[in-house]
């Protein structure tokens, strides 16, 4: 794992949205508004780094709803140290992606 | 890991993602494209669902798009090895490797033979003066190879004192014999049997010279391999009288190796006055080398002249005289003062293909001003060490590219080494550029920011952090007016408690 808190903003903005419950590429697209080819290769990096671990879903779940299963991305707890540290850093991500969207998924 | 369904669809989005596949890595690409074509379900669906959204092909297709940049990061990702890595963050190891480089370079000229021949000094200082004779026009002999210039003793000795013929020159005949010293003697070594005026005719300085008496009827001068071998490099040995085909000569001096590029390769020689050489056998064969008036010069610049010579029977013989340089034209001869030239060129084409500027630091304090100095003075050691990289690869090149003549070689190594100075230089800035500027590490995480339409409200461009916690670097994507250079934003101290104290 990489050093806490050095992550820029985009990155941190995609870790919140991750620790919020929105768990899968798409939907962490749809609220931050970054494109694609940013927040996939980031949360590649994300998980290279540690800070956050992907796992497909049973197939059966998704056989059973008749659409594919999804890769989910779980925030790791050096995910969450460094998240703490990025929300002081950056003040205004709470604001951006309350917690209490986790819901969402 | 679970394989998701494949859309049923095979639109042009679909062949796209497929398509970017192929960039991943073998071993990640499966994982890769399964992640991908479930996410494009769910955005095609999406795009569908939303039957008011008129722009949801072109959403899908900027969606599927980013799999081309998805992708690319995980070959960059994969193929950045974990050494170079290590050696590009780290100054000092890009410092330690640029001297590897140059080292590496600059051996693998010394060792190849035709490029080390590229670096040392032509046989003679006016290689276009001196010539060899041939009495078989060897200048028409495709083939022409050292017998085309073999000449008999005889014929030499009939030229000396004929009308037009060249008024200096000298005859050298391969042998083989000892030396002997002090009642020993060397292993059976290759001596040239030549007048004595041979050096002054190829105008050759000797190493360590003694000066010639006149009761020094013969000479020997070593070469500096047999100098080195057979009298183990003992300086005393010049001045000293040794015997050489059971008769006594003096050592005058050495020459170094590279001074010789002659038809066949002496451990010495062995220089005779007029009087020994006119007893020389009349089978003995040789060769001939003259050197031409500056008036001969002129008539020719080409390099060879045809001479008549008046025979005693009446007659004329004509003889041909090529001069090294166009002998030798086929061989790389690369002065260092080649360099120059396409030197100066690539630091003034610099600027036409990349910015020489080190970006915006708003920064004016004494310590601002230090780390400014240590900048410039790592950028100026990267390009210095950059140099000799690209002077040995271009010969190397060179030799390898097999020019058809010495002007083609030098035209390639001219051009080559332009090119090398030039990108050299370029990534030299532009490595420059990633660095912090206060502990010169290559900054990492870089992560995109804003979108290009929005420039109007914000800026977009690309942020790049210090892993030490330094500051962060902003590059945007074009030069606007009010964000034409990267921007160097610097942390405060009290951050860096954030931040790991040995990231590496």
């Amino acid at each position: 794992m990489t050093s806490e808190g050095k992550l820029s903003h985009s990155a941190a903005m995609i870790l919140q949205t991750v620790s919020a419950g929105f768990i899968y590429g798409f939907s962490v697209m749809e609220l931050t508004g970054l494109a694609s080819g940013t927040v996939y290769p980031a949360m590649r990096r994300l998980e290279r780094d540690g800070l956050i671990v992907s796992s497909w879903e049973k197939q059966s779940i998704a056989d059973a709803e008749q659409r594919p299963a999804r890769k989910y991305y779980k925030l790791t707890r050096a995910g969450a140290t460094t998240l703490e540290a990025s929300r002081k850093r950056y003040p205004l991500l709470l604001r951006l992606v309350p917690v209490a969207e986790a819901e969402h998924v | 890991m679970n394989r998701p369904q494949l859309p049923a669809t095979k639109s042009l989005q679909f062949w796209l993602v497929r398509g970017a596949s192929l960039f991943v890595p073998r071993s990640q690409r499966a994982s890769w494209l399964a992640e991908w074509m479930s996410e494009f379900w769910y955005f095609r669906r999406s795009c569908i669902e939303d039957s008011r959204d008129r722009l949801g092909g072109w959403r899908l297709t900027l969606f599927c798009l980013g799999a081309f940049k998805d992708a690319n990061w995980m070959r960059t990702d994969h193929t950045r090895s974990a050494m170079s890595s290590f050696i590009e963050r780290s100054p000092l190891r890009l410092i330690l490797y640029l001297v590897t480089l140059a080292t590496l370079a600059a051996s693998f000229t010394l060792i190849v033979p035709g490029s080390r021949h590229a670096l040392l000094p032509m046989p003679s200082q006016d290689t276009r003066r001196v010539a060899m004779i041939s009495t078989n026009n060897a200048l028409n002999d495709q083939q022409s190879n050292d017998s085309s210039f073999s000449i008999s003793i005889d014929k030499f000795r009939s030229w000396r004192n004929r009308e037009n013929a060249p008024s200096n020159f000298a005859f050298y005949e391969p042998m083989s014999g000892r030396i002997g010293v002090g009642g020993t003697e060397t292993e059976t070594l290759q001596i040239a049997r030549a007048s004595d005026n041979l050096f002054n005719v190829l105008n050759v300085a000797l190493v360590l010279p003694v000066k010639r008496r006149k009761d020094h009827l013969r000479s020997v001068v070593l070469s500096e391999s047999a100098w080195r071998t057979y009298f183990s490099s003992n300086p005393q040995i010049v001045g000293s009288m040794v015997e050489v085909f059971r008769e006594k000569a003096i050592v005058i001096g050495i020459t170094p190796d590279a001074s010789w590029r002659l038809p066949f390769q002496a451990d010495a020689w062995l220089l005779e006055d007029k009087e020994h050489v006119d007893m020389y056998s009349g089978n003995s064969y040789g060769y001939v080398v003259a050197r031409v008036s500056p008036l001969t010069l002129r008539a020719n610049p080409l390099g060879y002249w045809q001479v008549a010579i008046p025979t005693q029977d009446r007659d004329v013989e004509k003889i041909t005289l090529i001069s090294l340089g166009r002998l030798r034209r086929n061989d790389l001869h690369v002065p260092l003062s080649i360099f120059l030239y396409p030197f100066l060129l690539a630091c003034l084409a610099l600027p036409a293909i990349s910015s020489v500027s080190l970006g915006h630091w708003a920064e004016c304090t004494t310590e601002a001003k230090r780390n400014n100095i240590i900048r410039w003075f790592f950028l100026i050691t990267k390009c210095v060490l950059m140099l000799p990289t690209v002077c040995f690869g271009t010969i190397l090149l060179t030799h390898f590219g097999q020019a058809e003549s010495s002007d083609g070689s030098q035209m390639l190594v001219t051009f080559g080494s332009f090119l090398g100075f030039l990108f050299a230089f370029r990534w030299a800035f532009e490595d420059q550029r990633r660095r912090c500027p206060r502990c010169m590490r290559t900054l990492a995480s870089p992560a995109r920011v804003g979108q290009s339409s929005q420039s109007f409200l914000a800026w977009s461009g690309t942020e790049l952090i210090c892993i030490n916690g330094h500051g962060l670097l902003h590059v945007p994507d074009f030069e606007t007016s009010w964000f034409n250079k990267q921007r160097w934003l610097s942390l405060d101290a009290s951050l860096e408690s954030l931040f790991l104290s040995d990231p590496t």
